[in-house]
């Protein structure tokens, strides 16, 4: 029982980041339609830009932020040099964002090297007990920060200004272009707001998970499996996709092969991308009940 | 509809005979890896070039040609070139019945679903301890040989990887040109209006991938007997993006400008050797580059660009 | 007209009573008719009739919700698109589709390859099987291009040909499939006379060799020179088949065209006199799309206070002229100039929208899955950017400031019934709402040109009327109004002034009234009469 209680939990801790990447998808795949193959190396380089920060000197805090911000500018950066230039083209978007990724990747070597890199835990390493399980402190760092960050982006998309500008795109550029509204400050806006998440997400991982330039393949991919059994383009879905996603893989490394762990992932890929392509939750933009 | 010329296969030829002069064993091992990645690379163009669908999972078939011609032939007990043929064919048939679930999908759906096919592969590579070796790999894999002939060194295996390649190239050019190519091109264009004149898109899409996948198997059956040790790192997906970047390079639809890029891909790694692991900087400029700044290839781009030039210099001399 | 004029008795087609729904639309209801062997039957109906889903659903791109399509006795509805080809049905599409990077010889190759049956195995040798099939589609497509007139560009890219040849380059594709029935849609959109003539051609060439066709068109000259009979569909229903001189005549064939609005005296409301100050200048525009031209050296302009209306049938160009206004299309030539200022030298069309020009799309284009209120604060976007810049983006509560409920209920006093309803999702709302809150969105962006296209689409006759009572509201308002109508008779009861546009051009100008009251405007402005050409007529009549 207590075993599993401890996988419920290191399931639901590894999905919630899952479903941090998975939102990042989901911004900018709202406003921009692409599918940004390179979200997840927005978390390695947030993560092993954030461990530099530290490095240098700066109090932990300060140089999260740093990396935050610093990721989140390179995000507009890239939408403006890489991606704008394709336009609609799907193939071609693909392709760039995954071509982004490598040089992320390439640039993360050149930086920081190849060696994995720890982060301290930003309130201790001592695990305490709880109902008979041993949780460490950042465990619960992650589902805060995960919990916060996904009420605030709800809350954002339903209640805001700015994200009802931002759905407006997503639902009809066409009319949002009417309304006066600048398609090309949205999507960088976008990028920027997914830059962050993706940040964040490799942020708060990288005290539990040592971070190298490669962490974020994996990342990347769990988190637009997230996606795609969430409902891609919800980020209520994302967020329910990447627990789901945690959790299952949680159990299945537990009681059946931590080596199939991944193939079982995509396994859940395959599935839902032909039986129900729509994921659990729908289209976010759906009308009625 | 123009035949294909012979001139690129003569030039082709000659240089591998004038290689071959040179005496370098670099060089040929080199030629030998470009002869054996160009077969899925080629295969991938058929599939993304020319039928307009895109795949990130290629280096599972190429993994699985590889290993299942080594498996069968040990396992069945047959020879090393019947196996080949049957792994070929099995890889066939996966392509085939992956099409069935894939091809209902369009875009990043297609991209994602072919992404984990391969890391489906991959992980299956790398788990099957009993059978693959796991991380390890099987290592011992006999090398090639016909009637009694070992096919071992550098130079011994040549022939046999470039005789493959020029096949294949062969094979796809006829291809392309075919009736069946005019319904691939339209494919890529418009599915809706090759429905609308009697054929069906998702099975033109299936029998592609089905090509491209064998193509893929050969070449990684070639690969494991030129090697003698396979281990599951050269099948990981940052293979099925090298393919991307080869056959983005050589312009998708272009079958010998793949070539180029598979030849292009390869010399660039090797000077940048020396600087370890930050060539993938390089490849990712490249891609980039490459699929937003060169719609046709980098070799078409750097004709125009060069064309341009001239015709702008002789303007400015009038 | 063709040669045949007793129509053989064998029935090839017949479409037993489909109905066609999407979500809440029925796009069509019940309709029921037979298509003779070697006949050419012409489905024509205004906007939004359904004549394409029809065209759908027989080549089987759409699977029809009730209701059968039997080809020679056997039920074909639902089968995939190339069954129904293989059974020996075509279709061309409106939109061309051409394969443009394979030549005109290639795309009609293409379109022979599936019946030849050839496989895979035999395409990877350059002889054998595969150059003898190569060999005889070559030169049966040259037949084919030889008949439709093509044959000197056989080796062209087919994405450089003009529109016109692409289309006969489309039905010489279709009949390399072996087809016998033909379904062509719209294949006159777009052409020029010369063209036209060509495509008219073609169409009785075909007939003579026995092929039987169905084919959509706008162009009522074209439909009169082809066909055999005549099938019209107006809101999803059949309203009328028979011969095209019945149909012709027919007064519900003409009210469904020319709109369905009666006097209600809305003219009478019409007193206050607008200014002849020039609010909106359109000199000498002209619009592309590749080799199609949409608009034709159009002068328009919109005097300050007054509702000008455009007026035409589909196809015409209004829609082109509007989008060109608001930003979503590059003219080709001409200048736009609105108060003063170069519209054209804007960068982008959000920018046309914070001079003041709001345009009120045709479909609405609403955000269904927000509220009505949402979907009003959107339209406020402008507002709050020119009061209060980028701040007036970003801070909370602005949403619920004084400016913003006063516009809000401004919006509410002119259509109450949004106001009921203003926590609903715009989606849930029903046609003639959902046009009211897209007029409502607009007017919050505090324009003074309003453009409207096509308003009264899909709309029941005491709607549209409402609607337009409302414009004349807003125009003694001072706000000036630029009507896209092809319900002629709704828009010129409340126009001043108004322009008729025919495939592209103007043909007459002149006050609402003057063009209303014009007798022969049912002829001329549905071009039935192809032996004088329409602007001439309506020329006369207006002067």
């Amino acid at each position: 029982m207590s075993e599993f209680v401890q996988l419920l939990i290191s399931g639901l801790m590894v999905g919630s980041i899952y479903g941090l990447i998975g939102i990042g998808f989901t911004t900018i795949y709202n406003v921009t339609g692409i599918v940004n193959f390179a979200q997840g190396d927005f978390a390695m380089v947030g993560a092993l830009s954030a461990i530099m920060f530290y490095a240098a000197g700066s109090p932990l805090w300060v140089a999260i932020i740093l990396a935050i911000i610093l990721v989140g500018l390179l995000a507009t950066l890239i939408e403006r040099f890489a991606i704008r230039p394709i336009g609609t083209h799907v193939t071609r978007g693909i392709i760039a964002t995954i071509g982004v990724g490598v040089v992320l990747q390439g640039a993360a070597v050149l930086i920081w090297g190849s060696d994995a890199q720890p982060m301290p835990a930003f309130s201790g390493d001592r695990p305490f007990n709880l109902w008979g399980t041993t949780i460490l402190p950042q465990t619960l760092w992650i589902f805060g920060t995960a919990a916060t960050l996904m009420v605030l982006l709800y809350l954002f998309f339903q209640k805001t200004y700015p994200g009802k500008i931002m759905r407006a795109c997503a639902i009809n550029p066409f009319a949002a272009q009417l309304m006066g509204i600048r398609l090309n400050a949205m999507r960088t806006f976008s990028f920027l707001l997914s830059g962050m998440f993706g940040a964040i997400g490799g942020i708060i991982v990288a005290p539990i998970a040592l971070t190298q330039y490669d962490s974020g393949i994996g990342l990347g991919i769990k988190g637009f499996v997230a996606c795609i059994i969430g409902g891609f383009g919800n980020p209520i879905g994302a967020a329910v996709g990447g627990l789901l996603l945690g959790v299952l893989e949680a159990m299945s490394s537990g009681f059946i092969s931590s080596g199939f762990k991944n193939a079982i992932s995509f396994v859940l890929l395959l599935l839902f991308l032909s039986v129900r392509s729509g994921g659990l939750l729908g289209d976010l933009e759906k009308v009625g009940r | 509809m123009k035949q294909q010329g012979i001139w690129p296969y003569l030039l082709l030829v000659a240089g591998l005979i004038g290689l071959q002069f040179s005496g370098s064993n670099y060089l040929t091992n080199l030629a030998n890896f470009v002869a054996i990645q160009a077969l899925p690379a080629i295969g991938l163009s058929l599939l993304m070039g020319y039928t307009g669908q895109i795949s990130l999972g290629h280096a599972a078939f190429y993994g699985l040609g590889a290993y299942g011609s080594v498996l069968l032939a040990t396992l069945l007990g047959v020879n090393m070139w019947l196996a080949m043929v049957l792994a070929a064919v099995l890889v066939g048939i996966a392509a085939w019945a992956l099409g069935w679930l894939v091809f209902r999908l369009e875009g990043h759906y297609l991209a994602m679903a072919t992404l984990g096919f391969g890391i489906i592969v991959h992980v299956i590579l790398v788990e099957m301890h009993d059978w693959t070796g796991g991380p390890n790999g099987m290592t011992g894999i006999e090398p090639m040989n016909l009637f009694g002939h070992e096919f071992y060194s550098d130079k011994q295996v040549f022939p046999i990887v470039w005789g493959a390649c020029i096949l294949g190239i062969f094979f796809a050019e006829s291809l392309v040109r075919s009736p069946v190519g005019l319904l691939m091109r339209g494919v890529s264009e418009n599915g809706r209006v090759v429905a609308s004149l009697g054929a069906s898109p998702d099975r033109m899409k299936r029998l592609v991938l089905m090509v491209s996948g064998i193509y893929a198997a050969v070449a990684g059956a070639l690969y494991a007997r030129y090697v003698g040790y396979l281990s599951p790192g050269p099948f990981d997906v940052g293979f099925s993006i090298k393919l991307l970047l080869m056959v983005a390079i050589g312009g998708f639809a272009q079958i010998w400008g793949v070539l180029f890029g598979v030849a292009f891909v390869a010399l660039v790694s090797e000077l940048l050797k020396p600087l370890g692991g930050y060539d993938i900087i390089v490849f990712g400029v490249l891609l980039v580059v490459a699929v937003v700044y060169c719609r046709d290839g980098l070799l078409q781009t750097l004709f125009a660009g060069v064309r341009g030039t001239l015709r702008l210099a002789r303007k400015s001399v009038s | 007209m063709t040669a045949q004029t007793v129509p053989a008795p064998k029935r090839v087609i017949d479409i037993e009573a489909v109905t066609m729904a999407f979500g809440g639309l029925t796009a069509l209801r019940d309709v029921s008719f037979s298509i003779f062997e070697n006949e050419t039957v012409s489905l024509i109906g205004p906007n939004g009739a359904g004549k394409t889903t029809l065209l759908n659903v027989i080549a089987g791109n759409l699977r029809p919700s009730s209701g059968r399509v039997v080809l020679r006795g056997e039920p074909i509805q639902g089968l995939p698109p190339n069954e129904i080809n293989a059974r020996g049905i075509g279709r061309t599409f409106q939109s061309v589709e051409i394969f443009a990077t394979l030549t005109v010889l290639e795309n009609a190759m293409a379109g022979g390859v599936a019946a030849t049956a050839i496989g895979l195995a035999p395409s990877f040798l350059p002889w054998g099987k595969a150059r003898r099939v190569q060999n005889d589609l070559a030169r049966r497509a040259r037949e084919m291009l030889d008949f439709v007139g093509l044959s000197a560009a056989a080796d062209m890219p087919g994405g450089t040909l003009p529109t016109g040849q692409q289309r006969l380059l489309g039905i010489a594709r279709v009949m390399m499939s072996g087809a016998r029935v033909l379904l062509l849609d719209e294949p006159g959109a777009g052409l020029n006379e010369t063209e036209k003539s060509a495509l008219i051609n073609v169409i009785s060439r075909l007939s003579d060799k026995g092929y039987t066709i169905i084919v959509v068109e706008h162009d009522m000259a074209l439909v009169a020179q082809v066909s055999d009979r005549i099938v019209v569909l107006d809101q999803g229903r059949l309203i009328a088949d028979g011969l095209p001189d019945a149909v012709k005549h027919d007064p519900v064939v003409i009210q469904a065209y020319l709109g369905r609005s009666h006097d209600h005296g809305v003219a009478r409301l019409r007193t206050q006199v607008a200014r002849s100050e020039k609010l909106l200048e359109i000199d000498r525009l002209s619009i592309r799309y590749g080799g199609v031209t949409a608009l034709d050296n159009a002068n328009v302009h919109v005097n300050k206070g007054e509702i000008v209306a455009l007026v035409g049938p589909n196809g015409a160009g209004k829609s082109s002229l509007v989008k060109a206004v608001a930003g979503f299309v590059k003219p080709a030539t001409g200048t736009i100039r609105y108060d003063g200022a170069d519209l054209r030298a804007l960068r982008s069309p959000d920018a046309v929208t914070r001079k003041g020009v709001s345009l009120v799309p045709e479909g609405r284009a609403l955000f269904p899955s927000l509220t009505i209120t949402d979907n009003l604060a959107l339209g406020y976007y402008t507002e709050r950017f020119r009061n209060w810049g980028l701040r007036g983006l970003i801070a909370p509560g602005l949403n619920r400031n004084d400016a913003f409920e006063e516009r809000k209920e401004i919006a509410f006093r002119l259509f109450p019934i949004l106001k009921e309803r203003q926590q609903q999702q715009a989606g849930m709302l029903s046609g003639g709402q959902a046009q009211m809150l897209a007029i409502a969105r607009s007017l919050m962006s505090n324009p003074r040109l309003l453009l409207l296209d096509e308003p009264s689409l899909g709309l029941a006759p005491k709607v549209i009327d409402e609607i337009l009572h409302k414009l004349l509201e807003l125009r003694a308002g001072g706000l000036s109004i630029l009507l896209i109508e092809q319900n002629a008779q709704a828009a010129l009861q409340i126009a001043d002034r108004a322009y008729v546009l025919s495939t592209g051009r103007i043909v007459a100008d002149g006050a609402a009234d003057s063009i209303l009251a014009d007798p022969n405007i049912a002829s001329a402005y549905l071009g039935w009469d192809e032996n004088k050409p329409q602007a001439e007529t309506l020329r006369s009549a207006v002067s």
